[in-house]
């Protein structure tokens, strides 16, 4: 009886233990929702799904995982790369310009304004009050410029350009406070003070960290690169000290 | 004599007009330099047997590394058209890749309340992580128009050789030197 006992323990613990395994390579017991980088076609929050095709915005309702459903679907007439979202409006990151769509009604997405330009375009993220752009051209047999475009948004219907700064290669970026962060892949990246975004200033680059876009995880940042994955706590000057990288 | 006058005039007209036209075209278009020789570009990878298994593998070696997401204590790495790393960073300094979340055709993502939301062609997954760790996957087909990265490099600014849908499905892209690539994104 005793070795019975034994046996059954042992077999109950190995069990247990198999068990366990099996879920410590995974432990998704997590509620919320994700955050993207800047070249994302993807936003979530606790009700819906936002999704950019080429030619297309729409809608989802992600209420209930088992009842998805479409809500609305609109097509734009433009090249569209990129989604980035704050509160009621949807910034569409596009070839040929940024568009902004009103999505208080999320059955009827509504197209409000355009900021328009010429070349190809990256990401847009936004505070709300102003829209960072930036503007890739390199390698064009033009040779147009590589900016970082500041777009006013205090009257979203007429959206205009504050300021425009030479940035080279420009790739995604992210807000943290009073600092802008951009990724300019061979080029490294750069970090600016848009305290004042009429007199944006350089405070730091970093040519080693060939970055490509950013996400803010609390007082750090993650940083996809051209080489692997870096971490970093941005300090109260907006300068870097890296935690950790793993490379591609 | 007149005549060819005016023919010479008329043909400098043309050629003024073209080059005019050449140059508008060339600042307009983003179009980049081609035939550069041997240079650095995304090679698709084509599939040679339609794998259509949604899975939590362990952790794979990363081929063509794209887009980031953050969801809790997990950063999630984009693998063109194969799916997503899952790095375990509930340690930014020390930061585990733990594992890999196969899906095939997959190039976006969004998660809320342990369901990851997911491109796999033309159809957008609601795939829900059970306590267990097992998977329940629900398909909405048909949603996308083109997929919805299409058949494009996982990151812009890259030189790649154009796909050849006669070849199959592009299931990922890897980096190789090739000569005079012909497309560019």
């Amino acid at each position: 009886m005793k070795k019975l006992n034994l046996i059954l323990t042992i077999v109950l613990a190995f069990a247990l233990w198999s068990c366990e395994d099996g879920e410590s390579a995974f432990e998704f017991d997590n509620q919320g929702t994700s955050t993207s980088g800047s070249i994302a076609k993807f936003q979530i929050d606790s009700k819906y799904l936002y999704v950019v095709e080429e030619n297309s915005l729409s809608i989802y309702d992600v209420t209930d995982f088992e009842q998805l459903s479409q809500l609305s679907k609109v097509y734009v007439d433009r090249e569209v790369e990129t989604l980035f979202r704050l509160g009621d409006i949807l910034y569409l990151g596009t070839t040929s310009g940024v568009l902004f769509y009103d999505i208080t009604n999320v059955n009827q997405p509504s197209y409000v304004s355009s900021y328009d330009h010429i070349t190809a375009c990256d990401p847009v993220v936004s505070d709300g009050s102003y829209a960072y752009s930036t503007l890739r051209s390199s390698n064009t047999c033009g040779g147009g410029s590589d900016v970082l475009d500041i777009i006013n948004l205090s009257d979203i219907s007429a959206p205009s350009l504050t300021a425009s700064y030479d940035v080279a290669s420009p790739y995604g970026l992210v807000l943290f406070d009073n600092y802008l962060y951009v990724g300019q892949g061979l080029n490294g990246m750069k970090v600016f003070d848009i305290t004042d975004v009429t007199a944006v200033t350089e405070v730091v680059s970093y040519d080693e960290i060939t970055a490509i876009d950013f996400i803010r995880d609390g007082e750090n940042l993650i940083i996809t690169t051209r080489t692997g994955l870096v971490q970093a706590k941005v300090g109260t000057d907006g300068t870097l000290s890296v935690l950790s990288k793993i490379n591609y | 004599m007149k005549t060819t006058t005016r023919l010479s005039r008329w043909h400098s007209f043309i050629y003024t007009v073209s080059l005019a036209a050449v140059m508008f075209a060339c600042v307009d278009d983003d179009v980049p330099v081609f035939n550069n020789g041997y240079i650095e570009a995304y090679v698709p990878i084509y599939s040679l047997d339609e794998s259509t298994e949604v899975e939590i593998t362990e952790a794979q070696e990363f081929i063509n590394p794209g887009k980031i997401y953050k969801y809790a204590d997990y950063i999630f790495i984009s693998e063109a058209s194969r799916g997503f790393h899952i790095i375990d960073n509930s340690t930014p300094s020390s930061p585990v890749k733990s594992g890999f979340f196969n899906i095939p055709k997959n190039n976006n993502i969004a998660v809320k309340d342990n369901v990851v939301y997911a491109d796999s062609g033309f159809d957008l997954l609601a795939i829900k992580i059970m306590s267990d760790g097992s998977l329940d996957v629900r398909r909405s087909v048909g949603m996308f128009d083109i997929g919805v990265t299409g058949d494009l490099p996982p990151l812009p600014g890259f030189y790649f050789e154009c796909v050849d849908d006669e070849k199959g499905t592009v299931i990922g892209w890897e980096k190789q030197t090739i000569l005079d690539p012909q497309c560019y994104y």
